[in-house]
């Protein structure tokens, strides 16, 4: 049975196509004529380029077999391990990230003012231990809320 | 006394992400330094 897959052909000039390829049972894809000219046509003139295909929420590259045959290189899909990943979760943060943090400074914030609430209402009689409690729960909602409205700056 | 504790907790747990934060923004800064010295090499 033959699948399409998505391809994407990328060359240093910047050019970026996507297509779809035929995917044969034995692991051959066949590239369209028209991308097999854009490999020849970046070949001519010397640049770099790059074929990958997409695989089950992959970027596979695509090895070069035959005139227009290639093979997904499934042993070359690159993975970073889960240390790595979530070292730089905290190293090197994406932006998508970053907002998740400040989500969850919020959520904390939220958090602390309803329970100062609870805690107010709660209260028979004040007395110093209340107040304290109830100024430091309000105090840690506000830098909370401080924090994640800093995250939550994005771009300029 | 819980207040005084949570809000320790809470102050080294904002701190902590002001620690994220920091990094986020030096490795952005390095990006746009390596990004300049590129552009600068192209010329």
């Amino acid at each position: 049975m033959t699948t399409l897959i998505k391809i994407t052909f990328q060359s240093t000039s910047g050019e970026e196509v996507n297509g779809l390829a035929a995917l044969h049972r034995d692991g051959t894809v066949v590239l369209p004529a028209r991308m097999l000219q854009f490999v020849e046509a970046a070949t001519a003139a010397g640049e770099g380029y790059a074929l990958t295909g997409h695989r089950s929420g992959y970027l596979l590259p695509l090895i070069h077999r035959l005139g227009a045959s290639y093979t997904l290189g499934e042993g070359h899909a690159a993975s970073e391990a889960w240390s790595k990943r979530l070292a730089d979760a905290f190293l090197k943060p994406s932006k998508d990230q970053l907002l998740a943090y400040a989500r969850y400074c919020h959520t904390m914030s939220a958090a602390c003012i309803v329970g100062l609430a609870g805690y107010v209402a709660g209260r028979p009689g004040w007395s110093t231990t209340s107040v304290v409690n109830a100024a430091c729960l309000l105090v840690l909602g506000a830098v909370l809320f401080a924090v994640g409205a800093i995250y939550s700056k994005g771009e300029k | 006394m819980f207040g005084p504790f949570v809000l320790l907790l809470g102050l080294g747990i904002a701190g902590f992400f002001l620690w994220v934060l920091r990094n986020a923004d030096r490795q952005r800064l390095l990006e746009e330094q390596d990004r300049i010295s590129l552009m600068k090499g192209n010329k």
